[in-house]
């Protein structure tokens, strides 16, 4: 039998009428305390869930599902390999209340409009520029017609951006390919690539099986580069639960104290070898490094300058329409009653705006 | 962009003979008068796509979805009409026809000479084409870790895998429509005691023509999406990277305006071939 014009009218008619009626909202119900508290991280080439930094520690260590045991609260973790724009989706669709993520995806979700906080800061780490032996490549200058892998959309696009712009070059200089950490190796390893920028538990795998040699890496200095993020919260659980978000900041200066711990140094590496990624990685991305420095969650002017070259970056390359101001966006009074109560108030030192510790 | 095999045009071919008689009357008692019958069908055609304009700003406007996610309808118009303005969706669209271009025509070659010569020799069939046909039957993305591997992550991936599309509609066409064909016109051919040569031209080919076209219908379309999403996984130009761009950026209306271009494309392609597939073989769908 065939659909003719009639019957096709009328189901359209129907079809129309049952949107309308659906289409009465539902009303947010904000209760006492929530049954979950949902955090994410980004996500490692080998898809378990543990992540790297403080927010590794607070995962591994179970802090959280210690702390709210007794209130009947459970955790919910997600790792996305998608990282940064995959946590940003799972913001805006509602599905997450804390997020430990990397820069630039952060500020193009902050620009797109989510409504979030920045309640901490998840420290700086080096950026490496890894290059295969035969590719010729020395420094930075080098990369200059070559090509270069590295995830879009993340901290390490801005990352190559810095770094390209130490050396004179433009991102129009180079033969830019948009691949996730796993395909990066396999592309390296093929030989189809010539360059990878990133974080060191993800690039330094390829120095340590030999298929690549660090040629730049803004490691043990605070040059622009550096690979920084956030830990936020959405405003929907901030104002819904304040007490609830202090605690979890709270839980989370407390794994940043853990992870500041030089004595903790081997237990740190054991807990970030839970990512897949080979411990020696991380062994080597610290080596001569003191964790404090790397670990610091203060939202000091070093943050604060970080986030602003970001969001000007961001909106020269179009990720998002208009820049914002940074210190609207930042709520430091968790971070700080943290730690007043914890006496950790001289724990790390902060930085000015060019990345250098303030004397006192 | 459908499958559909080579039946479902007819319902529309046969439309306006049917209407000139019995259905003539039911069509036009509730149709505007004035409106002639080919502005009917273009303006109920147009019905659907308006709905669900409607639909999308209805539901932008009561904020179903986060603005972050579902985008309004003139935001996704203003930022195609920019892509459209810098000359960077054309760009993108030419890579990718290009590409989907030059896999049609490798795989589809090679598809059509693999059917041809599985229907043409028996032993072939036997023997050669499970395993042609299994290699076949791993999706493309199945395929993709493997291919990366071995092609790396250039254009030669995405010839490849394109290529690895297309094959199998077309040999699958041009092998029933040789195995299918009715015998009778072999009879026919026999009896009038055409040479060899004629016989291929005037008989053999355009008797497996119509099953070939719709293989390479069915190769373009899987083609063209199979592409999109290899450019999604590794590329740096395209549609597909297009809208990866847009999704990590995060801004959706990137994404919409891409998914409407590569439908539309889509649709454009089938059309245009399904067009030509009625002006070549217009007998086939009589006889149907």
């Amino acid at each position: 039998m065939s659909i003719n014009r009639r019957m096709f009218v009328a189901a359209l008619t129907a079809v129309i009428g049952f949107a309308a009626v659906q289409a009465a909202p539902l009303p947010a119900l904000a209760a006492e305390k929530p049954s979950v508290i949902r955090l994410a991280s980004f996500g490692n080439p080998a898809g378990k869930p543990y992540g790297t930094g403080a927010i590794g520690v607070l995962r591994a260590q179970e802090l959280l599902e210690k702390e709210f045991a007794a209130d009947g609260i459970s955790i919910e973790w997600q790792f996305p390999r998608g990282t940064g724009p995959a946590i940003n989706e799972a913001i805006a669709n509602g599905q997450l209340d804390f997020a430990y993520y990397g820069g630039l995806p952060n500020i193009v979700g902050r620009g797109a409009g989510l409504k979030t906080k920045v309640v901490s800061s998840y420290g700086v780490s080096p950026s490496y520029v890894v290059a295969r032996p035969d590719a010729k490549i020395a420094s930075i200058a080098d990369l200059k017609g070559k090509k270069v892998a590295t995830s879009r959309g993340t901290i390490n696009e801005l990352s190559l951006f810095r770094i390209l712009e130490q050396g004179g070059l433009t991102p129009d200089d180079i033969q830019f390919f948009d691949l996730q950490t796993a395909d990066q190796i396999a592309a390296i390893t093929s030989g189809d690539i010539d360059a990878v920028v990133g974080g060191g538990s993800s690039v330094l795998q390829l120095v340590e099986q030999n298929i690549a040699t660090v040629v730049f890496t803004t490691k043990g200095s605070p040059a622009p580069g550096s690979n920084f993020g956030s830990f936020v919260v959405t405003d929907a659980f901030r104002e819904a639960y304040p007490d609830l978000t202090q605690r979890v900041v709270n839980k989370f200066v407390e794994a940043s104290y853990f992870a500041s711990d030089e004595k903790n140094r081997e237990a740190l590496f054991d807990i970030w070898a839970l990512t897949g990624s080979p411990r020696s990685t991380f062994e080597k991305d610290y080596a001569d490094e003191v964790l404090k420095d790397r670990q610091s969650p203060l939202l000091d002017d070093f943050y604060r300058a970080n986030v602003t070259a970001g969001v000007d970056f961001a909106v020269s390359q179009k990720l998002i329409r208009k820049p914002f101001d940074v210190n609207e966006w930042v709520d430091d009074s968790y971070l700080k009653k943290a730690l007043k109560d914890y006496g950790y108030e001289n724990v790390w030192t902060p930085r000015d705006s060019k990345g250098n510790a303030v004397q006192f | 962009m459908s499958d559909v095999t080579f039946k479902a045009p007819v319902i529309i071919s046969d439309r306006r003979p049917q209407r000139a008689g019995a259905g003539e009357g039911a069509a036009r008692s509730w149709a505007r008068p004035w409106l002639s019958d080919a502005a009917t069908r273009v303006l109920l055609g147009l019905v659907p796509p308006l709905a669900l304009l409607a639909l999308w700003s209805y539901a932008v406007r009561q904020e179903w979805l986060a603005e972050q996610i579902l985008p309004a309808p003139f935001l996704v118009y203003e930022t195609t009409r920019d892509l459209l303005l810098t000359g960077q969706l054309a760009d993108e669209l030419l890579v990718s026809l290009a590409r989907v271009g030059a896999g049609l025509a490798i795989g589809g070659g090679l598809g059509l000479l693999f059917g041809l010569a599985f229907g043409l020799f028996r032993t072939l069939d036997l023997y050669v084409a499970p395993t042609v046909r299994a290699f076949c039957l791993v999706p493309s993305l199945g395929w993709l870790p493997f291919f990366m591997l071995v092609f790396g992550i250039g254009e030669t991936l995405k010839l490849v895998l394109i290529a690895k599309t297309c094959f199998l509609p077309l040999m699958v066409g041009a092998y029933e429509g040789l195995r299918s064909r009715p015998r009778k016109y072999d009879e026919v051919a026999s009896a009038l005691e055409l040479s060899w040569f004629s016989r291929v031209r005037l008989v053999v080919w355009p008797s497996i023509l119509p099953s070939i076209l719709t293989g390479v219908r069915q190769a373009l379309s899987r083609g063209w999406k199979v592409l999109i999403l290899v450019e999604m996984i590794a590329s740096a130009a395209g549609l597909g990277y297009l809208m990866m761009w847009g999704r990590k950026a995060f801004q959706l209306d990137v994404v919409f305006a891409t998914m409407i271009v590569i439908g539309l494309v889509g649709w454009a392609l089938d059309h245009a071939l399904t067009r030509f597939q009625h002006r070549a073989t217009a007998w086939s769908f009589k006889a149907a």
